[in-house]
């Protein structure tokens, strides 16, 4: 075939990404953490669609709406306030997370606004309690380094995260309001992009870029990535719900080959010169036909069917890998009426249909030759939307690739989620004042700009820490911290130890170590770096802070210290390690201490320190020779 | 340079669709009044506005004229038969919130016509008439207003004999005042007048105006009930919404859903918001019926309501000896910083001078309680006693907002100041209780 001629076809992507920021929440004093215990209260509401400024509504916000769809809100009394139930006016927007997004924009080289307006962006899903989402465009322009290339941005803004949905039914959609209000950056590209490689190294780019800050949240869900994609003589597609970074390279490879898949189904389509009412065909009983059926999925049930004129051998044309325009036919139909499963003509006879089946149906439906059908089983009304659904999307195989947004599937395939959407309807959030992005505020963002990686790196093994630690400290959220720390000259290996290990260790514990101010931190450090607290203690130590976080450090390190042995008590545990391993300490003599260490450790960790061991062994050694 | 300079040198307007260049990035969008003179407003064309210095920028290029936005057609309402008819009296509020794109606040501005086809659910409930009495917050309210809500409502009762009832769209921040003025102005009427707010502005789409509106009107339509009342959320749920007694129910908090409350007093009833179900409370209220209401539509001009605290000063009492009524809100159960037990509290003597001086010019003073849960008593301390034989007269469990619109109505309607005395210490609407229940409070 001709195919492997083919050039590659030209690629236009860009990408859209929503990374969460671990500063609390953006226009509400509370934290913004998830949370997984049973939530302490519900609150039941309602969503009336609003008209637009020319008195139009929604039609699927009113069809919600008539058709009684509450929405509940699951809260905690503790971390969930009335500007999350949307009962208060929003508080000033989070200043760090402002200067986040700015330190983000100046390190792209970006345009600002002079003047920052939160607007509200209408949200009709319930997912915002208030029905709309509050967003605020922040700089446009910019440029990032993705490695062999540099991308465009478009703009950036900072919004609030939606409400977690939980639990849907007919009748009600259950949100978690613990996620409602969390800081968003919203980074958009220019369509820079050219191969799907680039489009992996972009997403991982404006990641580690996110990252640098300090301030972004880390672990699964906590960034998401949206694609927009076309080939040339294709159209936008837009994919949302990607979890797996790996994989955007394979959804954008995938989406190439939909597209032009499709472009091939429409060029042949279009020779075969189509009438115009070719797509409006009856919707025709065929019950009759499968009384005595073999097939599952239609013994016993009403039947109906509708021929797709000129149809035949398409519905089988393979256009993702296991994924073919008669399962873009059937999705379509899914998500447009909620009936799953049509039958097509390409794939019967099958399922238990048999060939005398497919031809009487055929002939009930006037099938000509080259015609192809569709059938579902369903009730009349619903079986004559999903049809004329159904032909509906076949005739747009005659223009190639629909625009509209896409689900991404496990597998790096896609699926019809909605048309892509309309302008959003925006205007002002009345509750707050204008931002002012004052040169200042600039200037002084970026005369203290967060170090790259590579930089970061460089500096941490320069004061001392380990190449292992310095790359896992890096792109954590401890970096910025960790650096003041070394500023002022405290221990680095026990810091990053302290802050990369003990810290999870004790989080995975369910201690609450998140209540422990940065001040209480540095304090802690600055009593290890004098030799006051026991590198083994720290853990213990930080545990007893998070219990209660308002204590002095200085009296908790202390009350730990009482429990310290004596020299006395040391050396008499060393002597009689020594007395026990004599045969070891005639011959290495001092070079016995290092070996017998791990035995005298053992029996007093946590109590003393190495040094001090160290130093009684050798006594206990010098006694012995 | 200014925005309007701005404009004028590249000879845009507001309005005009323009592409602006900053620092090499482009900003698409239309010209929207800035309230700010040195910053250049756009709303772009994503949605978003966006205020840019107007010294910073580059270049300014049309890119098509204004074009002025058609203003919504009027939807003219259809009126079904046989379905009875409520009559909306507009004064302004949250409930008919707009956005100021000048100044970016949200101010008040109704056509009455287009408020039914806002609230999808009502024009199967009944016919409606729909008229603005005046356009303001409700913190702007005067007696005159009071006044002139209470004829207009005496000759629509007078007017139109099938009318089911009255809804008054009304802010929220005062709107326990009128009712409470409301609820004395207009007595024994034939029908419902049920005031209605909204405590979240009714642009979005989680606004309460919609469930209390649904709510107000089904309660008029489909119950025995008749009178002043307010309905507002029961809850912060959109399912309940609670009929709330006029001279009883105070503004508790300053943006839950669920503000008003009772107090000294429970909700009449409460309505189901989807289903229209409705449930009542109390069962000792007016019956709808056929009869003449008594309007009595005055309020005297000079009365104040002042809150008495520690370290107060007689001269802030002093502007009252030129008011008719004064209604202090006492400590506790009625008590004002008018003695003197030792030397710092001397001051505390003027007090008592100035509060003498007062009742002698004339003035009835009345004392109403700042804990609002429970009821004054003049008899129990020595120092309400003494209040009591200077002349001020005991409110007994009334609100102090109620009892000020109360005074306020019954030197407007009352010559003989005595008879004011005893009447502000009377049941008259239900302002005021026989006996405290024991689950009276919160």
């Amino acid at each position: 075939m001709a195919n492997e001629m083919k050039p590659v076809p030209k690629l236009k992507c860009g990408l859209e990404v929503h990374q969460q920021l671990d500063t609390g929440k953006l226009f509400s004093r509370t934290p913004g953490e998830l949370r997984e215990e049973k939530p302490d209260f519900v609150i039941k509401r309602r969503l009336r669609p609003v008209a637009s400024e020319l008195g139009e509504f929604d039609a699927a916000a009113l069809e919600q709406y008539r058709k009684g769809l509450e929405y509940w809100y699951e809260c905690y009394k503790d971390s969930i306030s009335l500007v999350e139930t949307d009962d208060e006016p929003p508080q000033p927007m989070n200043e760090r997370a402002l200067d986040t997004i700015l330190t983000v924009g100046v390190l792209c080289n970006s345009t600002f606004v002079d003047k920052a307006f939160v607007m509200r962006k209408t949200v009709i899903d319930g997912s915002n309690t208030s029905g709309f989402q509050r967003t605020a465009l922040i700089c446009l322009g910019g440029e990032l380094d993705i490695g062999n290339k540099k991308i465009r941005l478009q703009a950036m803004a900072l919004e609030e995260d939606a409400a977690r949905p939980m639990e849907k039914t007919d009748f009600h959609i259950v949100y978690r309001l613990d996620r409602l209000g969390i800081p968003l950056i919203e980074l958009s590209t220019e369509p820079d992009i050219e191969t799907p490689e680039e489009a992996k190294a972009a997403a991982l780019a404006i990641g580690t870029l996110f990252r640098r800050t300090c301030n972004a949240k880390r672990g699964l869900g906590t960034i998401r990535q949206d694609l927009n994609i076309s080939i040339e003589g294709g159209n936008r597609i837009e994919i949302k719900g990607m979890q797996d970074l790996e994989l955007i390279d394979e959804f954008v490879r995938r989406e190439m080959q939909r597209q032009e898949k499709l472009l091939e189904v429409r060029d042949e389509l279009q020779k075969k010169r189509f009438e115009e009412n070719d797509f409006r065909q009856p919707v025709i009983e065929v019950t009759g036909i499968f009384g005595k059926t073999e097939c599952k999925f239609l013994a016993g049930k009403t039947v109906f069917g509708v021929r797709v004129p000129k149809f035949k051998g398409f519905f089988g044309r393979e256009i993702q890998p296991n994924r073919r325009v008669g399962t873009e036919v059937a999705n379509y139909v899914k998500t447009k009426t909620g009936l799953k499963g049509i039958l097509h003509s390409d794939e019967l006879p099958g399922y238990g249909v048999s060939d005398s089946e497919v031809s009487q149906v055929r002939h009930a439906l006037s099938c000509q030759e080259y015609d192809g059908f569709v059938m579902v089983s369903s009730e009349k009304t619903k079986a004559q939307t999903a049809l004329a659904e159904a032909l509906n999307r076949c005739q747009q195989c005659l223009s190639g690739v629909p625009p509209e947004t896409r689900q991404a599937l496990e597998d790096g395939n896609t699926e019809y989620l909605r048309p892509l959407p309309g302008a959003a309807r925006m205007y002002p959030e009345t509750d707050l004042a204008p931002i002012d992005v004052l040169p200042e505020k600039l200037s002084n963002l970026r005369s203290r700009l967060p170090l790259s990686p590579d930089a970061r790196v460089g500096l941490y093994v320069e004061k001392g820490l380990s190449r292992q630690l310095a790359e896992k400290m890096k792109l954590d959220n401890w970096a910025c911290f960790f650096e003041s720390l070394i500023e002022k000259d405290l221990n680095p290996t026990f810091c990053a130890t302290v802050l990369l290990e003990t810290w999870v260790e004790l989080k995975r514990e369910n201690v609450y170590v998140e209540r422990i101010p940065n001040g209480k931190l540095v304090a802690f450090f600055e009593l290890e770096k004098k030799g006051r607290v026991l590198r083994d203690n720290a853990k213990e130590l930080l545990k007893a802070l998070a219990s209660n976080p308002s204590q002095s450090v200085l009296s908790l390190v202390e009350s730990h210290r009482k429990d310290e042995l004596s020299d006395e008590d040391i050396l008499s545990v060393c002597d009689d390690v020594v007395s026990r391993n004599m045969v070891l300490v005639s011959s290495k003599k001092f070079g016995a201490i290092g070996p017998l260490m791990g035995d005298v450790m053992k029996q007093l960790r946590g109590r003393v320190s190495g040094e001090r061991v160290s130093a009684a062994l050798k006594k206990a050694i010098e006694k012995r020779l | 340079m200014n925005a309007s300079q701005l404009l004028k040198k590249h000879k845009v307007a507001e309005g005009d669709h323009v592409s602006v260049t900053k620092s090499g990035a482009v900003f698409k969008g239309t010209i929207i009044p800035s309230s700010d003179e040195s910053v250049l407003v756009l709303k772009m064309d994503n949605g978003y506005n966006v205020g840019l210095d107007a010294g910073s920028i580059d270049s300014v290029e049309k890119l098509s004229s204004g074009k002025r936005v058609a203003k919504a057609p009027s939807n003219s309402l259809q009126n079904i038969p046989g379905l009875p008819t409520i009559l909306i009296l507009h004064t302004g509020g949250t409930i008919a919130s707009r956005v100021d794109y000048r100044t970016g606040a949200v101010f008040a501005s109704f056509n009455p016509e287009d408020l039914v086809p806002l609230f999808p659910g009502l024009e199967a409930i009944a016919n409606f008439e729909s008229r603005l009495l005046s356009k303001m917050w409700s913190e702007d309210m005067r007696f005159p207003h009071y006044s002139l809500i209470a004829k207009e409502i005496g000759k629509e009762i007078q007017k139109n004999p099938s009318l089911a009832g009255i809804i008054i769209a009304h802010g929220t921040d005062t709107m326990h005042y009128s009712s409470a003025a409301l609820a004395f102005a207009i007595q024994n009427s034939p029908i419902p007048i049920i005031f209605v707010g909204a405590q979240r502005s009714s642009d979005r789409g989680s606004s309460d105006a919609h469930t209390n509106m649904l709510a107000a009107a089904n309660f008029i339509v489909k119950s025995d009930f008749s009178g002043v009342a307010i309905c507002m959320h029961e809850t912060s749920d959109d399912d309940w919404c609670a009929i709330l007694p006029a001279c009883k129910t105070r503004k508790m908090h300053s943006s839950r859903r669920d503000a008003f409350q009772p107090i000294n007093d429970s909700i009449i009833a409460r309505v189901h918001s989807k289903t229209g179900e409705i449930q009542f409370v109390k069962t000792d209220y007016l019956r709808k019926g056929k009869r003449v209401p008594l309007i009595r539509p005055d309020f005297a001009d000079r009365v104040a309501l002042v809150k008495l605290h520690t370290h107060f000063s007689a001269d802030q009492l002093e502007p009252y000896l030129k008011y008719d009524g004064l209604v202090l809100e006492g400590m506790a159960l009625g008590h004002a910083p008018i003695a003197a037990p030792n030397e710092l509290s001397k001051p505390n003597l003027k007090n008592r001078e100035m509060l003498e001086k007062i009742l002698q010019k004339g003035c009835v003073v009345a004392m109403a309680s700042q804990c609002l849960f429970g009821r004054v008593h003049m008899h129990v301390y020595d120092k309400a006693v003494d209040l009591a034989n200077m002349g001020v007269v005991g409110c007994e469990d009334m609100l102090p907002e109620t009892a000020f619109v109360k005074l306020a109505w019954l030197l407007g309607n009352f010559k003989d100041k005595d008879e004011v005395k005893r009447l502000i210490a009377t049941n008259l609407v239900g302002e005021i209780s026989a006996f405290t229940p024991i689950d009276s409070h919160v």
